[in-house]
């Protein structure tokens, strides 16, 4: 089955209905170029998606959600992101869920709080957040979350021109919220793709069951690399009903027994160049 | 290392580069028939054609004039990690480190393993004390003191944090990032330029950061002319057939997003923007004042290997270096990937 290139989103006739009709509009975020876009037919599909495998992967709440997205709050409704955090604070979140973009006020919210009760039940920490902006935050001064807290990164991994692995991300995130490794999750979502994945503590992301994921040669993307190999991403995502399911990411993984590990990017222009080390992952 | 140690080396090397100029000499053509069985996008035509240049260029004084006297007094291990999407890639790195003195601890990719160890074999028989080796990775990191590798951008961590893990030091790392090149017209070139050109965009298959991925041209100029260019070019170069793969898939996307193309055998052009597309296909992006694309070279320096543009073109390039057309996959002996000089590294670790 042909893969469509996520590249296609940035061009009109990607979707099976009139612009008109769609209930909201995703765009990529703003790094240079033309930006993905992706019409949405029905948001209260989106949303039952992402509350499904938001609740099967790290449970049903109540939860106070932190969300310090500052780059996508400036984006509003575009971002995907946004909407879906929006989603999981209405569904699973206290009220007292809010986005906080200032560092400062994170900073102040956050540390040493053991959260908004709930009744007698204590509701525990869910911080969201860019994984560079929250590496910034805690590199000038660590914070100190409640010990039941997760932490969430998403979305930033690829706003920077130098990457850092997954697991030294997670590493130094669990060292400066004061957690224990497991308690650092990622996110793995993009305006291409309705559906998210998760990892649940380690290093692999975990994708819903409506998804097949596929790992593929970056030189011919019909072909599927040896499993353990390095590859682009592939997924058929029955979420993106109404546009195109089967799409190319840009991702480089590699597959795990029970999903698969996100190694870093590879653009066209990678492609071209002389990368030896997608080849070997060191 | 002595005067007398850099001359028997470079001897070595040239008086092997002569004996590969014969198509028919066996290491030369052992490596051309294996490497054409592994999983890469070389095509005979182009394979033969990169040898030949190669081969041709590598002679004793040109050497001599690149080196010039630049050996180390400190020689030691450097690990070299080559890149397979172009043939000999890492032949530079490989003369640098053995011609300024130092041991090379080589690590082949998959797509290109049999080229370079089987040019060292052919050397190593006219000088057996050369101290050149080929290794898996991690043998090659544990082993050596310095380290020279390409990566893309995003694994650029990857590759310092195993090397601190095998305990190199930082500042013994030459690390090159993801480059492109792109090619300016100005509506006035003869067809040897064009045919030139077609040459930098599909020598090796849109492969290589001198490989011209992008081609500026004037607003109104047609692209006739450069798709005959291309077409010649095919005739001669026929395309991998993981290229016409890409062309084939590509050109359905554009169709169905409404983008203009070209498609004809073995070659792809579209309109748009500047960015890079697969390896494979080329960009035609128009201008409208060569300030316009003086500009766009100033936003992207630090992504660009080198401008290709005639020399009558009086272009602005900043620190990104011009080449004429046809010359891109011909790179001279001194040339500094992403503006370094490899040599000067050397010596200096």
């Amino acid at each position: 089955m042909p893969f469509l290139p996520v590249e296609a989103f940035k061009w009109p006739g990607i979707v099976d209905f009139a612009d008109t009709d769609a209930e909201a509009v995703f765009l990529s975020s703003a790094t240079g170029g033309r930006r993905s876009r992706h019409p949405v037919l029905s948001t209260t599909f989106y949303d039952t998606v992402a509350a499904a495998w938001f609740e099967a992967c790290v449970g049903d709440g109540p939860f106070w959600f932190v969300a310090h997205l500052p780059t996508y709050e400036a984006m509003g409704v575009e971002s995907s992101l946004i909407h879906m955090v929006r989603v999981l604070m209405a569904r699973f979140g206290t009220p007292e869920s809010l986005f906080v973009p200032d560092p400062a006020e994170l900073r102040a919210r956050v540390s040493r709080s053991r959260g908004p009760s709930r009744g007698r039940r204590h509701a525990p920490l869910i911080l969201f957040g860019t994984a560079f902006g929250m590496l910034e935050m805690i590199e000038d001064e660590p914070i100190r979350l409640p010990i039941d807290s997760l932490v969430v990164e998403t979305g930033g991994m690829k706003s920077r021109r130098r990457d850092v692995d997954r697991v030294s991300l997670h590493r130094r995130l669990a060292a400066g919220f004061g957690l224990p490794r497991e308690s650092i999750r990622s996110e793995y979502g993009m305006c291409e793709m309705l559906s998210q994945c998760y990892t649940l503590g380690g290093e692999t992301f975990h994708a819903p069951p409506w998804v097949r994921v596929k790992v593929v040669d970056p030189d011919r993307p019909h072909l599927e690399v040896e499993r353990g190999r390095p590859g682009l991403l592939a997924v058929f995502d029955l979420a993106n009903g109404h546009s195109v399911s089967p799409i190319l990411t840009e991702d480089i993984v590699r597959e795990e027994a029970a999903g698969f590990e996100v190694l870093g990017r590879l653009g066209n222009a990678d492609l071209r160049g002389c990368n030896f080390l997608f080849e070997q992952s060191v | 290392m002595t005067t007398t140690g850099y001359a028997l080396i470079a001897d070595a090397f040239a008086e092997a580069a002569r004996l590969w100029l014969r198509p028919g000499f066996a290491d030369r053509a052992g490596a051309i028939e294996d490497t054409l069985k592994c999983s890469n996008t070389f095509t005979p035509e182009a394979l033969e054609t990169a040898v030949d240049t190669i081969m041709s260029r590598l002679q004793r004084g040109v050497l001599d004039s690149w080196i010039a006297g630049r050996c180390t007094n400190s020689p030691c291990s450097v690990a070299v990690l080559n890149a397979g999407n172009v043939p000999f890639v890492g032949l530079q790195d490989l003369l640098a480190v053995a011609c300024t003195g130092h041991t090379y601890l080589g690590i082949v990719s998959s797509k290109s393993p049999h080229l370079l160890p089987s040019f060292v074999s052919t050397v190593a028989r006219i000088l057996p004390r050369l101290r050149v080796s080929f290794s898996g990775l991690e043998t090659a990191l544990n082993r050596c003191d310095a380290l020279i590798a390409t990566g893309a951008d995003t694994t650029v961590n990857q590759i310092e944090s195993a090397a601190a893990k095998a305990g190199i030091d930082p500042r013994r790392i030459l690390l090159r990032g993801t480059r492109i090149s792109v090619a300016v017209l100005d509506g006035r070139e003869i067809n040897g330029e064009l045919d030139a050109l077609a040459r930098d965009a599909l020598l090796h298959e849109g492969r290589g950061c001198l490989n011209v991925c992008i081609i500026f041209a004037p607003a109104d100029q047609d692209w006739g002319s450069v798709l005959a260019s291309m077409s010649r070019l095919r005739s001669l170069y026929p395309p991998h057939e993981s290229t016409v793969q890409t062309i084939q898939q590509e050109a359905l996307l554009y169709k169905a997003t409404g983008q203009r193309y070209h498609q004809q055998a073995g070659v792809l052009l579209v309109d748009g923007e500047p960015e890079p597309k697969r390896p494979g296909v080329v960009v035609w992006s128009r201008y409208s004042t060569l300030r316009d694309v003086e500009d766009w070279i100033d936003r992207n320096a630090d992504r660009l290997q080198a401008v290709i543009v005639s020399a009558r073109v009086a272009l602005r390039t900043g620190p990104v270096g011009m080449c004429l057309p046809g010359q891109s996959h011909d790179p001279p002996l001194d040339w500094a990937p992403d503006r370094r000089d490899t040599v000067e590294f050397l010596v200096g670790v």
